[in-house]
């Protein structure tokens, strides 16, 4: 069954807003987090923008934006305000992909981009989940390398020729 | 069994460093029966610890004190390197080439580049063979002394086959220190792609699971791991007196020694240098002629992909076990003097994105990584010439938390470097697109393993640091006994020459020691 990006992105604002009613005692941070309009959520759809993949679990961009969330960069949170502003506060799986990109391109630049790009790269990139999509591998140590697991099957080269 | 010998015991020969340099040379004195006391900055891990796991190994293993790039290179972590048992021979891909005989002299195959301070060895081809020799045998390197090269993989099925395409004959899987079967206790290769995190089935040769218990095993060989020498001390009479280092715990020691050897990776070794200055030697040690962090070469190097037509699955098997040679050849008609080799190359997810597009995002850039299983890699190692201002210095007032200043390496690249960047890149264009690629990548931004150059050799003390054994012109006692020694970088990898030199040096210091000449 194929997903798309609507359905990424409701997950992930599930996802998203159970974690943070779970932490928030105030009602105003719980009215928010409902709203879909908490940092974590933001963030995490943020995440899936920079890097799409329809297949991974909208978990792994949770984890992607807690982190982020964990560095405490004041670059975030001002970025973050950045974006509030640009959607008129609206929730971000409630803006139309087109206007997402064209608001992040014009954030392409700043320090608050590149540090979510980068963390949200490295998160999903040293992962299982995203091996599969890309088809890499991963450890080999469980299999014992790919000495008869095709290191070297390639069968599409032009032969060489006798010199 | 492993020694242990007293702080105050000023017979022992004091190593800085257990890699390719410091472990060569600690087997060889302590099999002597010569008594070392060999420090390392980093702890011992065993095999269990390995993982097929990049960052998590880089963690492990990596050097990670703060450095300075200024130049053309990262503005942090301008080298990588190790600081583990080991060094860097756990983290290196094993690649053991000599270098050519016209390599040990470049000035006066090449003549003098504009503002280079090119110059020959003060030894030959021919002086090295014998120990080029002896370390292939001790590294079971592939290609040599009848042992068989490993197999050939995806990758270097395509690099062969662009080889092909544009006309090279030399190529071949490599003088790799990776068994290809079974030999001297270690398993042959199983292909498993993970080179450069450390080898779990012990294929790969590395100082931590050869060298190292070897030289425990003589009874002469004392391993400090996790103890960071901070100074090389010196005496009035200007003598290497010993070390002084710091332990895990942070306690402060001294070691005495009759000679002190620096095998510390050449950002350390400098620093080292050029932090134990005193009154005699205000300017650092054993720097009278100012050369001292001077001549920092890294190699001219590109990493390479092609995204080929088809699924390649480059990660599967070792990561550089392929070698085109055709262009280590002096010949100017290509613009440039000096050679350079080509290796395959394999990386993971993570720096291959990177590559591609070091700021990429959205859906372009997921559809673009979605084609990761077609991509090839190269990478291109080349001649580096050295220049008097890549220099490694001692940042004027940030310290870590040792107290030693931070080093700061500034590096450009000279315009040679650059014409043979551009012809490399043009070949490995041409052969990854004769076979299809629709698109190739290159980056040359990437902290250098391959760092030499700081503490030259030379016949003359006024131009040079050390002498043709390694063994500084100023102090008779101190020797170094890595990569800083090197005059040139040569287009050949540079841990082989490494471990040659340490044999040869310490043939050298064993007579000097029996003769009471240091």
């Amino acid at each position: 069954m194929l997903t798309t990006r609507r359905q990424v992105l409701i997950a992930i604002s599930q996802l998203a807003t159970a974690a943070t009613l779970v932490s928030c005692t105030r009602s105003a941070d719980q009215a928010a987090a409902t709203a879909g309009n908490t940092n974590l959520e933001l963030l995490a759809s943020v995440a899936y923008d920079i890097l799409p993949f329809a297949e991974l679990p909208a978990e792994l961009y949770v984890k992607a934006a807690q982190q982020i969330l964990d560095l405490k960069d004041n670059h975030v949170v001002a970025g973050l305000e950045k974006l509030r502003d640009a959607s008129h506060n609206a929730a971000w799986k409630d803006v139309p992909e087109a206007e997402r990109v064209a608001i992040l391109s014009s954030l392409q630049d700043s320090p608050f981009f590149g540090v979510v790009r980068a963390n949200t790269l490295k998160v999903l990139l040293r992962d299982p989940a995203t091996f599969a999509i890309v088809g890499y591998g991963g450890s080999t140590i469980q299999y014992g390398g790919y000495i008869s697991r095709g290191f070297n099957d390639i069968n599409w080269l032009p032969a060489a020729k006798n010199q | 069994m492993a020694a242990r010998f007293d702080l105050n015991d000023q017979s022992v020969v004091v190593i800085v460093g257990s890699g390719a340099g410091g472990g060569a040379l600690g087997r060889e004195l302590s099999t002597r029966g010569i008594k070392v006391v060999c420090f390392e900055a980093g702890r011992r891990l065993q095999l269990s610890d390995i993982e097929n796991d990049g960052p998590k190994m880089g963690a492990k293993m990596s050097w990670q004190d703060l450095r300075y790039g200024e130049g053309d290179i990262p503005k942090t972590n301008p080298v990588y390197s190790c600081k583990t048992v080991g060094g860097t021979t756990t983290h290196w891909t094993a690649n053991c080439p000599r270098f050519r005989d016209f390599e040990f002299r470049a000035l006066s195959t090449y003549g003098q580049l504009e503002d280079c301070n090119l110059a020959d060895w003060p030894l030959t081809l021919k002086d090295m063979e014998p120990f080029y020799g002896r370390a292939e045998a001790m590294l079971g390197v592939t290609g040599t002394h009848g042992i068989p090269r490993l197999p050939e993989s995806n990758n270097f099925k395509v690099m062969a086959a662009g080889a092909r395409n544009v006309g090279y004959k030399d190529f071949d899987t490599y003088n790799m220190a990776i068994n290809s079967e079974t030999r001297d206790g270690r398993a042959g290769c199983l292909q498993t792609g993970f080179c450069s995190s450390g080898c779990f089935i012990n294929a790969k040769w590395t100082t931590l699971f050869t060298h190292i218990p070897q030289a425990e095993a003589t009874g002469y060989f004392d391993l400090r791991p996790e103890c960071m020498v901070t100074q090389v001390l010196t005496d009035d009479k200007g003598k290497a007196t010993g070390v002084r280092y710091v332990d895990k715990d942070g306690n402060a020691f001294e070691q005495k020694a009759r000679v002190v050897c620096l095998a510390a990776n050449v950002v350390e070794t400098t620093r080292l240098l050029l932090h134990s200055n005193t009154a005699r030697f205000p300017d650092g040690l054993a720097n009278s002629s100012d050369q001292v962090g001077r001549n920092y070469m890294r190699q001219v190097a590109t990493t390479v992909l092609g995204l080929m037509p088809h699924e390649v699955h480059f990660y599967k098997g070792t990561q550089t076990a392929g070698v085109i040679r055709d262009e280590v050849k002096h010949d100017t008609t290509r613009g440039f003097s000096g050679g350079y080799q080509m290796h395959t190359l394999s990386l993971g997810p993570e720096r291959v994105a990177a590559i591609m597009d070091p700021n990429g995002w959205g859906k372009n850039y997921a559809a673009l990584l979605r084609k990761y299983k077609n991509i090839a890699g190269l990478n291109v190692n080349g001649e580096d010439p050295p220049q008097q201002n890549n220099r490694i210095t001692l940042h004027p007032t940030e310290k870590d938390r040792f107290g030693m200043p931070v080093a700061v390496v500034n590096y450009r690249f000279h315009k040679n470097t650059l014409a043979m960047l551009k012809h490399a890149q043009g070949k490995a264009d041409a052969m990854y697109r004769s076979l299809g690629a629709t698109e190739v990548f290159f980056t040359t931004l990437f902290g250098a393993t391959h760092n030499m150059g700081t503490a030259r050799m030379g016949k003359d003390a006024a131009t040079s640091v050390c002498n043709k054994w390694g063994q500084t012109h100023d102090i008779k006692n101190l020797f170094v006994s890595d990569g800083s020694l090197f005059v040139t970088s040569a287009s050949a990898n540079p841990t082989l020459t490494i471990i040659a030199l340490a044999l040869r040096q310490a043939e050298y210091l064993a007579q000097q020691l029996k003769s009471g000449a240091v």
